[in-house]
């Protein structure tokens, strides 16, 4: 499935849904982490 | 907004009153379902009207275990910059980062619950600052609990707010319902 970006505009009511760009994903991805809390 | 009255028997109740009841304490402003988007825009929640918020993040979950990467908005434009800054309750402060991490999900089944509390989102003299508290568990395997407390770097009027998940492009589950706090 395509990744999607949803919109919320309060003021306006309206709700927008959007397939990301290959170039959003790519960012998406690029700051990705596998990073898992943990107690020090 | 005037305090209201202790109403008798047989009281007629007046649109004041009515006013002061429907718009006291912790006002309803959005509600947001994920749905297995990638990235969720909420725009327009911030307004002059409150100037502290509670974001009720119910049964968040996604596609691959990460945090939950929350970032504000200015009039529909994220801001990506190095402008954040959060501390957890398991380590040092992080500084200079593009984005805080408020919540955490292991996994599609398993739900984290929190309410983000946002101070001051539009003041430019404070900047912008979030609390978090919230649990996250995968299944029998781990589990822990964790405060996360973050501000602003930069004092920007902020609107709005982007959630993403730290595992990048995956879908995210969950609810976001906004509430704003009346000042009086």
């Amino acid at each position: 499935m395509t990744p999607t970006e949803l919109t919320v505009n309060v003021e306006t009511g309206e709700t927008t849904t959007r397939e990301l760009t290959p170039e959003e994903i790519a960012e998406l991805t690029a700051q990705a982490t596998d990073e898992t809390p943990s107690p020090a | 907004m005037a305090v209201l009255p202790t109403f008798t028997t047989g009281q007629v109740l007046t649109s004041a009153a009515a006013n002061s009841m429907a718009n006291s304490g912790w006002t309803y402003v959005t509600s947001v379902d994920f749905a297995g988007a990638t990235a969720v825009n909420v725009d327009g929640c911030f307004t002059s009207t409150y100037d502290t918020y509670q974001v009720v993040v119910n049964g968040y979950r996604a596609a691959s275990a990460g945090y939950l990467y929350v970032q504000t908005r200015a009039s529909a434009v994220t801001d990506t910059g190095t402008n954040y800054v959060y501390n957890e309750s398991f380590g040092s402060a992080n500084i200079n980062e593009t984005s805080w991490r408020l919540a955490y999900a292991y996994n599609t089944t398993d739900r984290t619950n929190t309410i983000i509390t946002i101070y001051n989102p539009l003041s430019t003299a404070t900047g912008t600052a979030a609390n978090s508290i919230y649990s996250a568990r995968n299944g029998t395997a781990a589990f822990f609990t964790n405060l996360t407390s973050g501000q602003k770097q930069t004092q920007t009027a902020d609107t709005g707010l982007r959630f993403t998940s730290s595992a990048g492009a995956v879908a995210m589950n969950g609810i976001v319902t906004i509430y704003g706090a009346r000042k009086s």
